[in-house]
């Protein structure tokens, strides 16, 4: 009967550094998303304290309500995650995890009377410290006092990727918004072989602003979830970007998009310098390109190497050089097996390979084999997550669902599961 | 609302005794007769892309003895390919657990949910009118959730060889959150 309660109550939640994602097993094929983020209440205010109720922190849809001037976010809206780690002493940060899970548990509670809490997955990054996970099971444990979890474990990202897809033996490469993991799996994450980039879709989205500001847009330049949409509506991945950029200077009618945000008057044309729209998809990818220094020597950050807990998150590594590095890790039996089964996951690698730019547009999986290719090596097969931005909490459940109920957490192998 | 326009996603699961060493997989003596019922359109990894719908094994721990936990994923399954899924199934058992979520446009989840504290057991609301109970449709035994703020409706049952169809289950309990209907 545990087991049944076990798969029927099942719960996935995928901690990202932009999105948390998150629901229970009999939510189908995708999750409910929100962004991880909380905002902080000036709780002293005598409009707060006459017309809401007191929260600490605000999570979810709730959130643009309560937003103030653009000064105050800085103070108040807190993004709790850095490459997909929480900073251990950072308590708002840590308050905002609390409450995002809470928000997602509490959202999809059933109303049946035989509910006695979910079996929580959660996933975290392949480089997540042991201190988060502690600080997790700490919060899961007290929401297990208010009757909303029952169990609860912790998997790595790119291991629910994999799980997903039931594929046991293979490399995936998890792309977010803040960084990208490169992880080697043979049944288990291979650790020692994790190459982490600091480098995802908020640095596209850097890119995109540059950009728009260029095309006369600097006033929206500044939102960055307008930017976001801009970016995936005209961003596009070259498959050799000398070759994208010299037909763009040569025939700029071809690649000239006009983009219009849904639900609202604004529209962002890229009319002068369209061929632009490959610099976007082409900084994800490999950002040494000598087109992009104009760009940083203008002030756009460039992606740099930061050290956080025990990784170092290469910013400028590309993608191909990325892989490489991780495979060569691995035994060289392994080698092949892992080049044959590239798994790309993560809302990064969602980019169009529109019809009418055929052979100078080109999709994820082709530009990783490009990648590979220009480093020697041939025999690959690179496949994109089915619904990649869904894939990490879609292992979530499964796994949840595999695992037997009476498997009871181990610290030394890093699975079962955890009673509060 | 036309059940053939729906999409489902769940699992399907039973347990098997392994006899005879494991000689045939309870997986291949599920997929050989769906093969005959639906058009086997490609194969990704240990994900079958059916005309009707995709398919996968759920990995399951090996028992030293006893039954054996057979659980397939259902992606993007037409009704009438779950239908073949739990008849394939049904060779080997008698009955199959059978889980299943849509996303059904254009449902009245209050009229729904009315129905379903009339003609269920066990029912249960909350203010934000996520409700559950369970039902006797077309002989098969079956919790059903809704959750209107999400748009989500659910079913879950040990569904029994011989009595209705999912098909007919699930399309029975649609009419009933028909606007129309």
């Amino acid at each position: 009967m545990a087991e049944e309660y076990k798969r029927a109550y099942a719960f996935g939640m995928d901690y990202g550094t932009s999105d948390f994602k998150f629901g229970p097993i009999s939510c189908g094929e995708m999750p409910q998303i929100i962004e991880n983020r909380g905002y902080f209440p000036d709780s002293g205010s005598i409009m707060y304290r006459a017309f809401d109720q007191a929260k600490e922190v605000v999570v979810g849809e709730e959130v643009p309500m309560y937003l103030q001037s653009s000064e105050d976010l800085a103070l108040r809206l807190i993004y709790p995650m850095r490459n997909g780690i929480v900073a251990k002493d950072d308590e708002r940060a840590w308050a905002v995890v609390r409450e995002i899970t809470k928000y997602g548990l509490s959202s999809f509670r059933p109303p049946e009377a035989e509910f006695k809490g979910f079996y929580v997955v959660a996933s975290l990054s392949s480089i997540a410290p042991k201190y988060m996970y502690e600080k997790l099971f700490k919060i899961y444990g007290d929401l297990a006092g208010e009757g909303l979890i029952a169990a609860s474990t912790v998997i790595a990202q790119p291991l629910a990727v994999a799980i997903a897809h039931k594929i046991t033996t293979c490399v995936v490469i998890e792309s977010g918004h803040g960084n990208t993991q490169i992880c080697p799996i043979s049944r288990y994450p291979i650790r020692n072989a994790v190459v982490t980039i600091n480098r995802g879709g908020g640095d596209a989205n850097a890119l995109t602003a540059e950009i728009m500001k260029d095309a006369g847009y600097g006033d929206l330049a500044r939102e960055e979830s307008l930017v976001r949409r801009v970016k995936e509506g005209i961003g596009l991945v070259p498959a050799d970007l000398n070759e994208a950029m010299e037909e763009g200077k040569r025939n700029p009618k071809r690649l000239r998009v006009k983009f219009k945000v849904p639900g609202t008057r604004i529209t962002v044309e890229l009319e002068e310098e369209p061929w632009r729209r490959f610099l976007i998809g082409e900084f994800v990818f490999d950002p040494n390109h000598e087109v992009f220094q104009s760009y940083f020597r203008r002030g756009m950050p460039r992606p740099g190497d930061v050290k956080i807990g025990d990784a170092t998150f290469l910013g400028m590594l590309d993608f191909g050089e990325g892989i490489v590095g991780s495979v060569e890790r691995c035994p060289v039996e392994l080698q092949p097996h892992l080049y044959r089964q590239i798994l790309l996951s993560g809302g990064n690698f969602s980019w169009q390979a529109p019809k009418e730019l055929e052979g100078l547009a080109i999709d994820s999986k082709t530009k990783i084999r490009a990648l590979l290719k220009r480093r020697g090596i041939t025999n690959v097969k690179v496949a994109v997550a089915d619904s990649p931005q869904y894939s990490v909490w879609r292992g979530c459940i499964i796994y949840g669902y595999v695992v037997p109920e009476d498997y009871e957490w181990d610290w030394d192998r890093m699975e079962g599961w955890m009673r509060p | 609302m036309r059940p053939k326009a729906i999409k489902l996603f769940g699992r399907i699961w039973y347990d098997v005794r392994l006899e005879g060493g494991l000689e045939v997989e309870p997986w291949d003596r599920l997929l050989d007769p769906i093969g005959g019922m639906s058009r086997l359109k490609k194969r990704e990894g240990m994900r079958y892309v059916f005309s009707g719908g995709t398919l996968s094994p759920i990995p399951s721990p090996r028992p030293d003895g006893g039954d054996f936990h057979m659980a397939v994923e259902l992606e993007e399954a037409r009704p009438w390919f779950v239908d073949a899924v739990f008849e394939a199934a049904c060779r080997d058992v008698k009955e199959c657990g059978l889980s299943l979520t849509l996303r059904p446009e254009g449902l009245d989840f209050s009229k729904l949910r009315d129905w379903a504290s009339r003609a269920g057991e066990g029912f249960s609301s909350d203010r934000e009118g996520a409700f559950s109970s369970k039902l006797i449709v077309k002989g098969q035994r079956a919790s059903l959730t809704g959750h209107p703020k999400h748009g989500i409706l659910s079913l879950r049952g040990v569904f029994r060889r011989g009595k209705g169809r999912p098909s007919e289950v699930l399309a029975s309990i649609l009419k009933e959150g028909s606007p129309n209907g």
